[in-house]
Formats: structure tokens, C-alpha cells, sequence
């Protein structure tokens, strides 16, 4: 897609370089990346699933 | 012996029947009424939507699964809640129609100590002129079988560019109040990456359609990332991805009408256009399925039970007041209704209090507002928290305290598949902390520590990963409970 026009946003976006895109699908790298994406995920869902520390449920009543 | 009765067999309602029968065990009954009998893993209907994937791999049977797990299955759609009952039934009770292969039995009914509504949203194509599969111009990927007709509408379409024309693809939000663009946002790279697969790219326009205000905004306001040293806006990776991809995008756009083979919109600076199309991908709108509510005296208390848009109201605060006054504060956290304490919404079907991307509106007064997204991650933990509710009032009694979520606090993983391929494939995987930007407590409205996103093979892998474990997990298998929602 060529800007050819200023006025449109296409002519101010950020775009990749051809090694940017080379590590998006390079196996190896993307391995590792995969490894890192996992941790992140696993934080983000135990901070999801873990109550904010003043909401927690009370004792249940018994 | 308690009963509760769970409307949808969703995400969050599936969630919910599963885990509550994990909870209570056997001695109380599970009633799970949904007009479909099959459960469909959505994420991976934008590939059945591009036949990259059979519809057969998205779905399977409900009933053997909640026969297992002795949970009751009624095939059926949800008509009128009772909530105090009748003269005739003093108890609270929800009535349906049968559906499916049933359609020709009797109205049933299903009186309920604990009701969980899950219905997720009607798929409102009627708010558009000429919008969506059944009877109008465009397609749909909501569902399985919308996504089979998309996939065979666009296989012609290659077909086409195959035998030399060139076409034009229109994809987006078939509507200014639409929510779920990152559905729209991943069947527009998975169309590209099909057509660079059958070496036809070059024949084909495409062009992505939003109401969103910027690209990357999601209808969560978009977000900011941490990337070689800046703070930078969700909006520049979304962009970079649309012009790496050659693909053009229109934003803050109401489409008025679709006729055949062609669209008209509008934007919210005043532009009115019309779009020529071969083929056209518009999601529509979403509202409340229609549930009637009508208490012990006859009398309609809907108003009470759901908010204008047909979802139901829970413990949120709707009081009405100009977006930049609105909170984090004002979002629920134990999704249970105001008025009837034994009454709880979960997934799409609560009401949110506002909206968390700023409401535009055009030069002629259309409102042009995505919805904020409400489906897969925060669907599982709405149904949790709401099992884990009824399961402790049913074990240990009607006041124990509720378990919370609230909405505001709450993350958000996202995997969005920009094409398929064990190799070639890639995928934007996204998470931000909170859902809810909090301007309070964070610069940026999010915790940048929590707030990453990358696009690569890896997210794809990851895509296909969370495919196969949540259909593991959707099916109840050996350990499916240990599968985090």
C-alpha cells in the first residue's frame, strides 16, 4: 500500500522491518517466545482469579 | 435438596453448571436450559469461517457430557422468569419454549431455588437494515453454522479472483453499538492469509470497517504497551499490522443499511459514503435475548429485572452520568441481581453500568459506542464466581457471603489469530490488567507490568493450544477442573 495521500493515516503508521518479520515466524525464536507468553499468561490469570485482598469472601457460615 | 436453574450453555453458563455440580455434589439438581444443543468453542469459528477449520472440530454434544455429570439438559429458549412465582406454582420459575427437534412440545417450566442467566446476547441483525445471513446481504461468524455459510460465500469469492476477477471484501461491525471487534479484527488477517494461500492476494480490496474509535481500540479504550523504550499506543501496532498487510480500514464508522452488494455508513465526522462489496463479514450488534419478567401479582417488573438494552442488572451502578464521571468503582463484582437475591447474570448477559471506549456520536446525532468486550476469559471467571456463590448458600446457608469478581479488576488474555498455519501462521496475543481502565492507579489507565502484546507463530501455537484445552475442559475429561477459565 503505497501513501501516496498525507491525509491518511496509512502515511504515519508504524511499519515493520523485513527482520521484524523474519522473527515473528523464525522457529526457534518463536519457541522461546512461546515459553514467555505462557508465564505471562499464568500471571495474568492467577492476578484475574486471585479476590482483591479486602473483598475476599468471608468464613462461610457452617 | 436445592435447584438451580442455569439460562445458556455458554462459556460463562457451562462454566457455571460444571463447577457448581464439582461443588454441591449429587444431592442437588443442575437444570441447564439452552435453545442449542450443541457447545461451540466461538474463538475458532473465525476458522471454520475461512474453511481452514470443520464446524464438527468447533462443537460437540451437550447432553452426553451433562448426563454424565448428572446435570438436566432441556433443549429450549427461555421466555418468562418468575421470580416470585404464580397463585398457581407459589414457587420462583422460569418458563420456556422448547427448541430444536422438540419445537412441537408443550411450553415447560423450571421452578428454581438459585437462577444463574447466561443467556449471552441476541445477535440484534435487525438493528441494521439488510445485516447478517437471514435474510440480508452480509455474513456472519456469531455462530457454527454462520461461519460454514461464511466460509462457502467466501470460497467463491476465491473462486472468482481465481478465474481473473478482482474483488472487493468488506469486513467489520455491522453497526455503531457493536462490541467483539477483535472477532472482526481476526477474520480480516485470517481472509488476507487465505487469499495469500491460494496466491490470489492481489486480485483482492479489502477493507475493515469499524465503529471503533482508532484501530487497537477493542472497546476497552485501547491500550498502552511497553515497546523499545516507549509507552506506546495499541493503536500504532493495529495500524502497522493493517498497512503490513495491505489491508484498508475505515473507524468511528455506523453502517445504515447493506443491500446486495453494496453498503451504506456513516462516520462519526459526518462522512456518508456507500461501499461497493463482493463479499461482506459484518458482525451485528448485541442486546438482551428478551426474557419477560412478570412478578407474583402479574404485574411486568422487565424495568426491574434487565436495563433498556435487555441485559440483566446486577450489583453495578447504573445511576446516568457523563462518561469522563464514570469509575471503575461502578462495575459489579458478585453478578448478583439488586432485586432478587437467589437471581445472577454472568457472560454477556449482565448489563454493563457504561461504556469503557468514549461514546461518539455523528454530525446527525447517531451514536457510535463499542461495547465493551464481555466474552471468553471474564465469561469463565463471571460463571465461577457465581457457582462458587450458590454453592457455598447452598452448603452452608441462604446468607453466606458471595464471592466476588469484580468485573473492573479483572484481566484479560486475548489470542487473536491474524492467519492459520502450523508454520506460517500467527496470532496477536494480548494481556492487560485491569479490563476496566483505573486511571487512579496506573498513568496509563493499565498496569504496564501486566499490559503485553506481540504477534508471531507462537501466538498461533498458543491459539491452537487453548483450542484443544478448552474443549477438554468444556467436555468434563479427567482433570478438566484444573484447566484455569
Amino acid at each position: 500500500m503505497k501513501p501516496t495521500d498525507i491525509s491518511s493515516p496509512v502515511a504515519y503508521a508504524t511499519v515493520p522491518t523485513p527482520l521484524t518479520l523474519f522473527w515473528r515466524t523464525f522457529v526457534p525464536y518463536q519457541l522461546l517466545r512461546f515459553l514467555v507468553i505462557n508465564v505471562k499468561m499464568l500471571r495474568l490469570i492467577f492476578k484475574s482469579h486471585a479476590p482483591p485482598s479486602d473483598t475476599l469472601p468471608q468464613k462461610p457460615l457452617q | 435438596m436445592a435447584k438451580t436453574v442455569i439460562l445458556g450453555a455458554g462459556i460463562a453458563g457451562h462454566t457455571a453448571a460444571t463447577l457448581l455440580r464439582k461443588k454441591v455434589g449429587h444431592s442437588h439438581e443442575i437444570v441447564v436450559i439452552s435453545p442449542e444443543p450443541e457447545w461451540n468453542w466461538i474463538p475458532s469459528n473465525i476458522w471454520v469461517g475461512v474453511g481452514s477449520m470443520e464446524r464438527r472440530e468447533v462443537v460437540f454434544p451437550l447432553a452426553p457430557v451433562y448426563a454424565r455429570q448428572g446435570i438436566e439438559f432441556r433443549q429450549g429458549r427461555a421466555t418468562i422468569i418468575r421470580p416470585e412465582g404464580t397463585d398457581e406454582l407459589p414457587r420462583p420459575h422460569v418458563e420456556y419454549t422448547a427448541a430444536g427437534a422438540a419445537t412441537e412440545a408443550a411450553p415447560g417450566r423450571e421452578t428454581y431455588d438459585y437462577l444463574i442467566n447466561a443467556t449471552g446476547p441476541k445477535l440484534n441483525f435487525g438493528a441494521t437494515p439488510g445485516l447478517g445471513p437471514h435474510g440480508g446481504h452480509s455474513w456472519s461468524v456469531c455462530t457454527a453454522d454462520h461461519a460454514v455459510e461464511a466460509a462457502r460465500a467466501f470460497r467463491e469469492c476465491i473462486d472468482r479472483m481465481k478465474r481473473g476477477e478482482n474483488q472487493t471484501l468488506v469486513i467489520g461491525m455491522g453497526h455503531g453499538t457493536c462490541t467483539c471487534e477483535g472477532a472482526a479484527f481476526e477474520y480480516v488477517f485470517n481472509v488476507e492469509h487465505e487469499l495469500r494461500r491460494h496466491k490470489v492476494r492481489e486480485r483482492a480490496r479489502i477493507i475493515f470497517l469499524t465503529n471503533e474509535n482508532e484501530l487497537g481500540d477493542f472497546g476497552m479504550g485501547g491500550l498502552h504497551l511497553k515497546r523499545g523504550g516507549y509507552v506506546t499506543p495499541s493503536r500504532l501496532f493495529a495500524e502497522s499490522l493493517f498497512v503490513e498487510r495491505g489491508v484498508e480500514w475505515i473507524n468511528r464508522a455506523h453502517v445504515q443499511q447493506v443491500s446486495p452488494g453494496r453498503l451504506a455508513y456513516e462516520t462519526v465526522e459526518g462522512l456518508e459514503r456507500e461501499i461497493a462489496f463482493d463479499f461482506a463479514m459484518l458482525l451485528p450488534p448485541f442486546r438482551g435475548v428478551g426474557l419477560a419478567a412478570v412478578n407474583r401479582a402479574g404485574t411486568d417488573i422487565a424495568a426491574q429485572l434487565f436495563a433498556p438494552n435487555g441485559f440483566m442488572r446486577v450489583d453495578a451502578d447504573y445511576t446516568e452520568r457523563p462518561f469522563e464521571d464514570w469509575s471503575p468503582r461502578d462495575w459489579p463484582a458478585t453478578y448478583q441481581n439488586p432485586t432478587y437475591a437467589n437471581v445472577f447474570a454472568a457472560g454477556i448477559a449482565f448489563a454493563p453500568p457504561h461504556a469503557v471506549s468514549r461514546p461518539l456520536r455523528s454530525p446527525k446525532g447517531t451514536l457510535v459506542a463499542p461495547a465493551v468486550p464481555r466474552t471468553g476469559m471474564t465469561a469463565g471467571i463471571m460463571g465461577r464466581t457465581v457457582a462458587f456463590s450458590i454453592a457455598d448458600r447452598i452448603r452452608h446457608g441462604g446468607e453466606s457471603p458471595l464471592h466476588r469478581a469484580p468485573f473492573a479488576t479483572m484481566g484479560a488474555a486475548c489470542v487473536a489469530s491474524a492467519g492459520k498455519g502450523l508454520l506460517s501462521g500467527t496470532a496477536a496475543t494480548i494481556t492487560l490488567y485491569p479490563l476496566v481502565p483505573d486511571y487512579e492507579h496506573y498513568e496509563f489507565g493499565r498496569d504496564l507490568a501486566y499490559t503485553t502484546g506481540e504477534i508471531g507463530l507462537a501466538g498461533h501455537w498458543l491459539k491452537h493450544l487453548l483450542h484443544h484445552m478448552f474443549i477438554y475442559k468444556a467436555k468434563c475429561l479427567p482433570f478438566w477442573s484444573l484447566i484455569p477459565e
